[in-house]
C-alpha cells in the first residue's frame, strides 16, 4: 500500500462502475475524491473548486478529456494542476501533443492497474512533486 | 504452271480458211476456163459457169464472216474497256462457241463475279466500321469513369458523359476547348487538390492522384489518373485522363477504421472494470461481505457485457462473410419480448426514461431463430434507449396481421436524417449527427437487425424525424 498522502482529486469518468472503484481505492489511500460523470460537470467543478489532481477519461459525453485539458490550461489558466489521463483509446490518441501542449503528467491505457493509479496519484501529490509556488528567497541553513 | 494451249489456234484457222477458199476459187477458175474453151458455141452454159465462182465466193464470204465476226466483237469490247471510266460490269459476253470467245466469256464472268463480291465486301466492311465506331462511342459514353482527352497544353479535346457529370456540365461537347483544370475547379473546394491536378498537367508521363472535393470525405473523393499518349492518332503529347469516384470505398474504409477504434474501446472498457474490481478484491481484504458481493456482481455483469460484444464481433465476421444462418424453432413471442424488455429496463431507468410495452392479448407463436431475433430486437431497444435523451419515452408495440407480426420500437430520441436512413443498414455506418457520434457504438446493430429480418423473410422498416423521434419496425412473417 502506498504511503498516505492527503489531497483533493477530481475524477472525471462517465463509466459509473469504473468511477466508483477508482473512488473506493483512492479514498482508502487517504485522498479526498470528487467524481464527475461528464466532461462538462468536471469543468464546472474545476471552475468552482480547487483540486490537487485531475484524473480524466478521454471519451465522455459533452466535453472530452482532451477538451478538459484545454479548458484547464487555456481557459482557467491553471498550469500547475497535475493531470493524468485514463484512456480506452489506442494509438489514435496523440499522447506527445497532450504531454507537451497540455503538460499531461501521465497517460495510462485501460485496462490499467488501480494499484498503479493510486501509486501515480501519490507520486503526483507527494510534496517532492508539489509545485513550488512560493520559493524561499534564500537557502535555509541547516 | 501448266502450259495453256488452244486446240485450234485462231491464226492457223484463219490461214486454213483463207487457203481453202483460195484453192477452191482457183480450181473453180481453172475449171471454168477449161469449160469455156470446150463450150464456146454455147453461151448459156458459159454464163452459168460464170455464176459458180460468184456463188462460191458468196458462200465463202458468209462462212468466213461467221468465223471471224466474234473477233470484231472482242475487239470492240476491249476497245471499249480501254476507257478507264468503263467498269467490268459494262462488258458483255460474246455470242460464239469458239474457244477464244468461250475463254473471254468465262474470264468476264469470273471477273464480274469477283467484282460483285468485292462490292459486297466493301459495303459490308463500310457498314461494319460504322457500327464499330458507334459501339465504341456508346461504350465511351456509358463508362462510369470520366475519360478526357486533352492536348499537350491541357485543353479538353474530347470527354465522355461521366466526366461532364463529374464537373456538373450538361453536355460533354461544351467542355471542348476548355482547360481541364478550369473545368474541374468549380467542383473542388480544397486548394491542395487543385494544386495536385495542376502539377499533374506539367508532370511526368504517368501519374495518379487523389482529389478531395472538400475537407469532408462525404462531399466526394476522386481518383484521377493521367497518361501521356505516345500514339500519333491522339495527337502529339496528348493526355488521357480518367476520373473515378472513390467516395464510397473511402467512406467504407473510414467506417472500418472507426469500427476498430470503437471495438478497441468496447473491449477495453469492460476489461478495465473487471481488472479494477478483481484487483481491489484481491488487495482490500478488510471490506465487508456485502460490498465484496457487489464487486463480484460488477465483475460478472462486465464479463457478460464483454461476452455479448464478442458475440457481436462474431456476428460481424459472419455478416462480412455472408455466412449468417438461422436455425428456426417455434418461439413464444410474448415470453421472448418480456425477457428482452426486462433485460433492457435498467438502462432506461438509469436515464429516467419511460419504457412502455404494448402487446395484443393473444400473441402469435412464430418460427424463427430465437437468439438472432433476440439480438435484433435488443439492438433496436438498446438503440432507442441510447439515442433518446434522459426523460424521454420508448414504446415497444407488437402488432399482428393475418400472416405477419410487426414489432415496433418507437422513441422520442434525436431522430435520423433521410440521408442517414438510406445508409443505416450498411455495416459500420453511424449517423453523422454529432449527438450520436459522441456516444459509443459500433454501427452494426441495425445492419444485424436488417440481416436477421431478411433471413426470416421479413424486413426492417425505418421511419424517423429529426428531433422528434424514430420508429423501427421489424416485420416477420408468421409461418
Amino acid at each position: 500500500m502506498p504511503t498516505r498522502v492527503n489531497g483533493r482529486i477530481l475524477v472525471a469518468e462517465d463509466n459509473k462502475v469504473l468511477g466508483d472503484v477508482l473512488r473506493f481505492n483512492l479514498e482508502r489511500s487517504g485522498f479526498q475524491v470528487t467524481l464527475a460523470r461528464s466532461g462538462d460537470a468536471a469543468a464546472k467543478l474545476l471552475a468552482d473548486e480547487t483540486y490537487d489532481l485531475l484524473i480524466t477519461d478521454v471519451e465522455m459525453p459533452g466535453m472530452s478529456g482532451v477538451d478538459l485539458c484545454r479548458f484547464v490550461r487555456d481557459e482557467l489558466g491553471n498550469s500547475e494542476l497535475p493531470i493524468a489521463i485514463c484512456s480506452a483509446r489506442g494509438l489514435e490518441l496523440d499522447d506527445q501533443t497532450l504531454k507537451t501542449k497540455y503538460s499531461v503528467a501521465e497517460i495510462i491505457f485501460k485496462p490499467f492497474s488501480v494499484r498503479d493509479l493510486v501509486a501515480l496519484a501519490s507520486r503526483l501529490l507527494s510534496p517532492a512533486n508539489a509545485p513550488k509556488t512560493q520559493p524561499f528567497p534564500f537557502p535555509i541553513a541547516k | 504452271m501448266s502450259k495453256v494451249t488452244t486446240a485450234n489456234p485462231l491464226a492457223r484457222r484463219l490461214c486454213n480458211q483463207y487457203l481453202l477458199f483460195s484453192m477452191v476459187g482457183l480450181l473453180t477458175f481453172f475449171a471454168i476456163v477449161v469449160y469455156i474453151c470446150v463450150q464456146l458455141p454455147r453461151m448459156d452454159l458459159v454464163a452459168a459457169s460464170m455464176m459458180i465462182p460468184c456463188l462460191v465466193f458468196f458462200v465463202g464470204s458468209i462462212v468466213f464472216k461467221r468465223s471471224v465476226y466474234w473477233l470484231s466483237e472482242l475487239e470492240g469490247q476491249l476497245t471499249h474497256f480501254a476507257d478507264p471510266s468503263v467498269g467490268v460490269e459494262e462488258l458483255k459476253p460474246i455470242p460464239s462457241t469458239s474457244n477464244l470467245a468461250n475463254g473471254w466469256n468465262q474470264l468476264l464472268a469470273k471477273v464480274q463475279q469477283k467484282e460483285v463480291w468485292n462490292g459486297v465486301e466493301r459495303r459490308l466492311s463500310e457498314s461494319f466500321n460504322a457500327q464499330q465506331v458507334k459501339r465504341w462511342e456508346a461504350i465511351f459514353q456509358q463508362l462510369s469513369d470520366g475519360v478526357v482527352l486533352c492536348d499537350e497544353s491541357g485543353m479538353i479535346v474530347e470527354s465522355n458523359r461521366a466526366f461532364s457529370n463529374f464537373v456538373g456540365a450538361q453536355d460533354p461537347a461544351r467542355l471542348v476547348g476548355q482547360s481541364l483544370v478550369d473545368s474541374i475547379k468549380p467542383m473542388i473546394h480544397d486548394p491542395e487538390s487543385i494544386d495536385c491536378v495542376e502539377q499533374m498537367v506539367g508532370g511526368p508521363a504517368t501519374q495518379v492522384g487523389e482529389v478531395r472535393l472538400s475537407d469532408r470525405i462525404e462531399d466526394g473523393v476522386w481518383r484521377v489518373s493521367m497518361r501521356r499518349s505516345n500514339q500519333e492518332s491522339l495527337g502529339n503529347g496528348a493526355m488521357v485522363w480518367t476520373v473515378r469516384d472513390i467516395t464510397q470505398p473511402r467512406l467504407a474504409e473510414r467506417a472500418r477504421e472507426q469500427f476498430v477504434v470503437t471495438a478497441t474501446h468496447e473491449l477495453r472498457t469492460p476489461l478495465a472494470n473487471i481488472r479494477a474490481y478483481a484487483e481491489t478484491l484481491s488487495t482490500a481484504k478488510d471490506i465487508d461481505v456485502e460490498q465484496q458481493q457487489d464487486f463480484f456482481n460488477v465483475i460478472n455483469s462486465e464479463a457478460t457485457r464483454l461476452a455479448r460484444f464478442v458475440d457481436e464481433l462474431l456476428n460481424v465476421s459472419q455478416m462480412e462473410a455472408g455466412a449468417i444462418t438461422v436455425q428456426k424453432h417455434e418461439i413464444y413471442l410474448d415470453r421472448l419480448m418480456s425477457e428482452l424488455i426486462e433485460q433492457q429496463r435498467p438502462l432506461s431507468v438509469e436515464k429516467s426514461q419511460r419504457l412502455d410495452y404494448l402487446a395484443p392479448p393473444k400473441m402469435p407463436r412464430i418460427r424463427g431463430d430465437k437468439d438472432k431475433l433476440a439480438g435484433a430486437i435488443s439492438n433496436l431497444v438498446g438503440n432507442a434507449i441510447k439515442y433518446t435523451p434522459n426523460g424521454g419515452a420508448i414504446k415497444i408495440r407488437v402488432e399482428t396481421a393475418p400472416h405477419l407480426v410487426y414489432i415496433h420500437v418507437e422513441d422520442t430520441g434525436y431522430g435520423i436524417s433521410k440521408e442517414d436512413i438510406a445508409k443505416l443498414g450498411s455495416k459500420f455506418y453511424r449517423s453523422s449527427d454529432e449527438r450520436v457520434q459522441n456516444l459509443s457504438g459500433n454501427g452494426l446493430g441495425l445492419a444485424f437487425a436488417q440481416e436477421v429480418a431478411r433471413l426470416h423473410g421479413g424486413r426492417l422498416i425505418i421511419r424517423s424525424e429529426i428531433n422528434v423521434g424514430s420508429c423501427f419496425t421489424l416485420e416477420i412473417p408468421i409461418e
